[in-house]
């Protein structure tokens, strides 16, 4: 049988799509699914070049029938940014991966290409846990930097709305990826890279047949792209050595490594008082009298508080995460275990847990959330099982405002106030330190952009609060943006006021990259519309 | 009148809960994959339980997987199923099934790498 059978099929859908959490939903045509060839082939340019072949076609397919058509990930977001009013595109059963071979490294690159392994070429379709599973394996002994608090989105999908995590230091997921394979229509082909940092010799990309680019500002534009500059069929991400991950839960009294089997750990409470407010903004772990480092330790790789602001006091929970060296041996166990929850941060699906069992939990939430969303035990794991599966799949809220961390303190007050308003919305404030990105629309935009993760249970009252923090925002003053891939209340003016001179770069690249008019009509749509981002 | 309110409360929960009854299983590492992030989907009416009559003859034959296994099931019913269910005492029991298959093996990963990574 030919590829056109084995790797194409057009599933026209006869009821509206929804995303994963239930939260957005709209008619769809139906979905060009992509397979792999059958024959499993090592992965390498050949089937690289038959899959090519078969989005394009999907392309072809669709422009033939006057309808526009994006990528889909995993369908996670918790905006209508999937939504395509025509088609989408799914790749998500192409999910080959490998180590880029040294020879095909461009002498130019600055990565330390002696470290072994650090380069991956990734399909597009492989899901964050998959590609864990793989770059931790004792083969390769790799690991991301960061990924979000679950690991179910593509690697794609992840990469175009900013998805992101708290490492301290480091930027949002797709700040790791550094080349990208781009299939724009039925014909063009574009490989691109950054020109101040070269990774892949040229002849790599014209092995798929694709025009490499070098251009800071096409890569920028493309690397966080909304899903507006086609089809992302592949990627080069960057990786490190792989670690462990200590995560401890309200900074246990006691060393919270050295607690005798059997003993329960001792526990702080925190509320959001002046040692924490201190901590929040300035990061300085030894100045908070309970959350310094454990003797002959670093700051944590990851920090997180979390306010409940339907407290009072506020209470705080904190999760800290210190990075040591893998063990020989260890061997990470990545099954997901629904009756405890890991110290990971996933409010949203914690929640859509809780929300299963306790339908009309909504008064007592607090309460709930507060004894139910941490394991409070310290957990030792590899980054993939600290962020791992999460299974629960229900209707709950989750929207994101970031801003510079000098206003990190203003922007928490602001929301409380906001919270106190409306009379009490039935969210937490997950908060998260996300280094600067060069993406010309990173929501991570500040050197350390402070997001707050607003999740919790989907009603009116939540809705109403997400509709006016950013009024609340403008009211203070304080400079923000939102996350794209989750509730947001972006304007075309908001849009620019957040992004500013980048915004006409980011729609100079799509002309550039999509110089026909028709080619961009194709991948828009109303969510890019609505914020001006396209006609 | 008692009696009519306590009806009224026990029907208004019985659609609240009925919403969203639904049983579930998932593989515990869910690498589930449908059309578009959807599950796949086909509702039946079992008549008469077990070894009785479905309107998807014995069972469903989930070939949209093709050679992959299946990540996880759900069985949902809504309120009109869970009253057509009650009112025939199970013997007519309508159900929205949905599906996720299983991603197929990984392609295999060419590398020149030694067989264990050292521990750093
Ligand atoms: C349980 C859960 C936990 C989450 N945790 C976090 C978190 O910790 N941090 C965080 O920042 N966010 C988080 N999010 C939000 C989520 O990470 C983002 O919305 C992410 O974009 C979803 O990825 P996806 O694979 O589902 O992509 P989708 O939602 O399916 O798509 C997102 C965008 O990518 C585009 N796209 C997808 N594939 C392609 C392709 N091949 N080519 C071109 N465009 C493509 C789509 O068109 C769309 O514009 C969470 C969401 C959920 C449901």
């Amino acid at each position: 049988m030919s590829d056109d059978t084995t790797m194409w099929e057009w599933l026209p859908q006869n009821r509206d799509w929804e995303n994963w959490h239930k939260t957005i939903e709209g008619p769809v045509d139906g979905v060009y699914m992509h397979r792999y060839p059958p024959e499993n082939p090592a992965f390498g340019i050949d089937p690289i070049n038959r899959c090519t072949r078969q989005i394009q076609r999907s392309i072809a397919h669709t422009r033939a029938a006057g309808r526009p058509v994006r990528g889909i990930g995993r369908g996670w977001s918790l905006s209508d940014i999937t939504l395509p009013q025509g088609r989408l595109i799914d790749i998500s059963l192409l999910i080959g991966r490998k180590p880029i071979a040294a020879p095909q490294i461009d002498p130019g690159y600055q990565g330390e290409s002696a470290e072994r392994g650090k380069l991956w070429l990734v399909q597009g379709g492989t899901y964050i846990s998959e590609l864990n599973r793989t770059l931790e394996d004792n083969r390769f002994g790799r690991s991301l930097r960061t990924t979000g608090a679950a690991n179910g989105q593509t690697v794609i999908g992840a990469s175009s709305t900013g998805t992101h995590g708290s490492a301290l230091g480091f930027g949002a997921f797709h700040d790791q990826i550094v080349a990208i394979h781009l299939i724009a229509n039925e014909t063009t082909q574009y490989w691109l890279e950054r020109a101040s940092y070269p990774v892949l010799k040229d002849s790599f990309a014209q092995s798929l047949g694709a025009r490499p680019i070098r251009d800071d500002k096409l890569f920028n534009a493309v690397v966080m792209g909304l899903g507006a500059f086609g089809i992302i069929h592949n990627v080069v991400v960057e990786t490190r050595s792989r670690r462990l991950f200590e995560a401890i839960n309200n900074a246990h009294l006691t060393d919270p490594f050295d607690i005798p089997a059997g003993q329960q750990p001792v526990l702080n409470r925190f509320f959001y008082d002046a040692d924490m407010r201190n901590l929040i903004e300035t990061l300085d772990f030894d100045a908070h009298p309970q959350l310094k480092p454990p003797p002959g330790r670093g700051d944590p790789y990851f920090f997180q508080p979390i306010l409940d602001p339907n407290t009072a006091p506020v209470e705080v929970l904190v999760t800290q995460m210190y990075e040591k060296p893998w063990l020989a041996g260890y061997t990470p166990n990545y099954a997901a275990n629904e009756s405890t929850f890991g110290p990971g941060y996933d409010f949203i699906s914690v929640l859509g847990f809780l929300l299963d069992r306790f339908p009309g939990m909504t008064p007592t939430f607090a309460n709930i959330a507060r004894s139910q969303l941490f394991r409070y035990a310290p957990k030792t794991g590899s980054w993939g099982e600290q962020f791992g599966y999460k299974a629960a799949r229900t209707k709950v809220a989750s929207g994101s405002v970031a801003v510079p961390l000098d206003r990190a303190l203003d922007t928490l007050d602001a929301l409380i106030d906001l919270n106190t308003d409306i009379g009490g919305a039935p969210l937490v404030y997950g908060c998260r330190y996300v280094a600067k990105s060069d993406a010309l629309l990173a929501f991570n935009k500040w050197d350390t952009t402070f997001v707050v993760s607003l999740d919790g249970v989907e009603n009116s009252r939540s809705r109403d609060f997400f509709a006016r923090v950013p009024q609340a925002m403008e009211a203070r003053g304080i400079p923000f943006t939102q996350h794209w891939g989750k509730t947001n209340h972006y304007t075309p003016q908001r849009v620019r006021t957040a992004y500013g001179a980048n915004v006409d770069a980011w729609l100079a690249a799509r002309e550039e990259l999509l110089p026909a008019s028709a080619d961009r009509a194709l991948f828009t749509n109303d969510y890019l519309r609505v914020r001006g981002l396209a006609d | 009148m008692a009696h009519g309110s306590s009806l009224a409360a026990v029907l208004a929960s019985a659609a609240l809960l009925s919403g969203c009854a639904s049983y579930r299983i998932y593989a515990p590492e869910f690498d589930g994959v449908g059309p578009g992030g959807q599950p796949y989907r086909y509702s039946s009416t079992s008549v008469l339980g077990d070894q009785g009559l479905s309107t998807e003859g014995s069972g469903y034959n989930a070939t949209q997987c093709r050679n992959a296994d299946l990540a996880a099931v759900a069985v949902r019913r809504n309120f009109g199923q869970s009253l057509l269910t009650l009112f025939t005492l199970g013997i007519v029991s309508p159900a929205m099934v949905e599906f996720y298959c299983a991603k197929p093996p990984d392609p295999p990963i060419p590398c020149d790498c030694e067989e264990d990574a050292p521990a750093q």
